[in-house]
């Protein structure tokens, strides 16, 4: 019975909800998902408008990790199956079993999401290594950039440099451009490299190795005496608001620094599990969500959070601000859930049952 | 039930995965060489339990003729039969269900392996997950040792242990060393109906752990074959490797197994029943077989 366990159909593996919901307008959304399915849903009547399927790739497994991108009237999304998919929404029928069809094949699995850059080059990396720059028009390929170890999250971009972090705990700054797919410059931390975030000059990531580096766009080299250490790994990006960075550890701690020197600027919020998705700004209140499925809802200035409603299951995607006040959750049930300041319980809004 | 989970995962499973990722940093960066390494430490560590097991079940070979002796003399009468028959083990100084023991502590390693491939190495984004979780904080290795190698050199080229393996070879490996265990343990048939069923096992179980092999990931078809080879080889060690080189004879168990007690084991053809299992193959393969001489340590009842 326990060997038993962990079959299920198409893979012994179970998946996990990665991507960010995307909203296409007020209340339609669009999904990657933990089965492999791109999904849009309107978030007002909870009715799915269509849905495709994308392969399976390695051990069996199909999903759809990295957040998808809207350009030009289409969804990019990569599959773990190795594609990246440019569909058209009106063309995805609801419950359909149709398979998304491929708009380009890469040489290996997808985890991240694309990036498009300020002159429409679309950046995409891929498990084998390769960060690969795309006519989003014709998927044709500008440039290709071979990074030292998986690339698994998603392509963030600056003034004429893309930073991609590995498995291997390389982070590159790669040039775009003219000189395109040519190293800038690399930094090598303990473990592999988490989530990114960019604030003015400084890149802002966290690694494996449980730490939190603050780096000079431009140049690389590490703006802190040292990184800000925490207890376990920083798995999701960190985000900036002013001079605070609001760092969320799987420790079970956001923590709260000093943007320039990384000394704490407040005591950090001690939530009661792993925080691995990041958090997101609404309603003048930062929102943070768990493994453990609480949600908080914390004060910026003072670092005071209140616990609201708790989700019915984990969270590990990125929270997503709807509105100026209200926030969606994408939990690891594969529904969206959504919740407000004032109301800080958050209700399920697609799908509805 | 979620107590229980607590328990496994606390007791067997993050051991279980700390243990794997510390033997692959130390191993070269090698999954295929920390199974390897993982399968010797527990065997090594059931020592004991296995020697323990592996003489009982001697002991119970040994007791065999006996046995036949006490089912074809009470076989009017149950009760009796099995009242002799315990009373056999007792004064044998064996337990009927020792040998199941260590096989039943070795489930849970089993079961541990198998979780520890399917949640920790599959270098999945779930499997970061989860490791993030497990890894034990003080120890050395941990998010350094990620993305793990979980490749080994195969016939294709490499076998990912993650994966089940796509050829046949890893099922068939495991396939015939179950059944080759299996052969060497067996104790020898004293009908032909017990050696029909003999037979019947000999082959389920190797067929059932080799289409398991080829369903499930390399990593625990290697730890099954691995422990099989161990297994036959202590086993061969201990007993001799008579039941599996046909024609060679099983050596002797007085180096494992103290003197046993003695029924009357004449019957009434006037030949005694036979201890070794290739010996017993010839003749009237359901009548009894003639045993070694043992002169010091047979005990005769008087008519």
């Amino acid at each position: 019975m326990f060997l038993a366990g962990g079959c299920t159909a198409g893979s012994l593996f179970s998946t996990t909800v990665w991507a960010a919901p995307v909203l296409l307008d007020d209340e339609t959304v669009v999904l990657g998902t933990q089965t492999g399915h791109i999904v849009i849903g309107n978030i007002i009547t909870g009715a799915e408008l269509g849905r495709c399927e994308t392969g399976e790739g390695r051990n069996g497994v199909r999903a759809v990790y990295g957040t998808p991108l809207l350009h030009d009237g289409r969804i990019y999304a990569g599959g773990f199956d190795g594609f990246l998919y440019a569909i058209p929404p009106q063309s995805l029928l609801p419950e359909s079993e149709a398979e998304c069809t491929p708009f380009f094949e890469a040489d290996s699995a997808i985890v991240g999401g694309p990036a498009l850059t300020a002159d429409g080059v679309m950046l995409i990396g891929t498990e084998g290594g390769t960060l690969y720059a795309l006519d989003p028009q014709n998927a044709s390929v500008i440039w290709t950039f071979e990074a030292e170890g998986e690339l698994w999250g998603t392509p963030v971009l600056g003034d004429g440099l893309a930073y991609i972090g590995t498995l291997r705990g390389v982070l590159h700054a790669v040039r775009l451009g003219s000189g395109g797919g040519t190293e800038a410059w690399r930094h090598q931390a303990g473990a592999g490299i988490g989530g990114m975030t960019l604030s003015g000059n400084t890149l802002y990531a966290g690694a494996f190795d449980r730490n939190l580096y603050a780096l000079n766009a431009e140049t690389g080299r590490p703006e802190w005496p040292a990184p800000f250490t925490a207890d376990n790994w920083f798995w999701a990006a960190p985000l900036i608001i002013g001079n605070r960075i609001y760092a969320p550890s799987l420790d079970h701690s956001l923590y709260i620094l000093n943007a320039d020197t990384g000394a704490p600027a407040a005591d950090p919020v001690m939530t009661g599990g792993a925080i691995r998705s990041a958090p997101a700004v609404a309603g003048n209140r930062i929102i943070v969500a768990n493994e453990e499925r609480e949600t908080w809802w914390i004060d910026p200035e003072t670092g005071l959070g209140i616990v609201g409603g708790k989700l019915p299951d984990a969270m590990y995607a990125p929270l997503v601000t709807l509105g100026e006040s209200d926030a969606l959750f994408f939990a690891q049930d594969g529904i969206v859930y959504r919740a407000s300041p004032s109301l800080r319980q958050p209700v399920r809004v697609f799908p509805l049952e | 039930m979620e107590v229980v989970g607590d328990i496994f995962i606390f007791l067997l499973l993050q051991p279980m995965l700390n243990g794997l990722v510390l033997l692959y940093s130390l191993l070269f960066e090698s999954m295929a060489l920390a199974i390897i390494a993982l399968t010797i430490i527990v065997r090594v560590a059931f020592y004991p339990l296995t020697i323990k097991q592996l003489q009982s079940s001697a002991r119970m070979q040994a007791l065999q003729p006996q046995m036949q002796e006490i089912r074809n003399r009470y076989k009017n009468n149950p009760q009796l039969q099995q009242r002799e028959t315990m009373k056999l083990y007792r004064e044998a100084g064996i337990s009927p269900l020792g040998c199941l023991g260590p096989m039943v502590v070795q489930f849970p390693i089993w079961i541990g392996l198998y979780w520890a491939i399917i949640k920790g190495l599959g270098n999945l984004p779930g499997s970061f997950v989860y490791l993030s979780q497990r890894f034990y904080s003080w120890l050395p290795v941990g998010a350094e040792a990620l993305p793990l190698n979980t490749e080994m050199p195969w016939i294709t080229g490499s076998l990912d242990l993650s994966t089940a393996d796509s050829t046949p070879l890893l099922p068939l490996l495991v396939a015939a060393s179950t059944w080759a265990q299996q052969r060497i343990m067996q104790p020898p048939a004293m009908s032909d109906q017990q050696r029909q069923q003999q037979q019947i096992m000999l082959f389920i179980f190797p067929i059932m752990l080799g289409f398991l092999a080829f369903t499930f990931p390399s990593g625990l078809a290697l730890y099954w074959f691995v422990s099989n080879i161990i297994t036959i080889g202590m086993q061969g060690f201990i007993s001799g490797w008579g039941n599996l080189v046909p024609g060679r004879p099983r050596l002797s168990l007085a180096g494992i197994v103290s003197p046993q007690p003695q029924i009357e084991t004449r019957s009434d053809n006037g030949s005694e029943p036979g201890m070794d299992g290739e010996d017993s193959r010839g003749g009237d393969s359901a009548g009894p077989r003639r045993a070694r001489p043992r002169p010091r340590r047979r005990r005769r009842r008087r008519s």
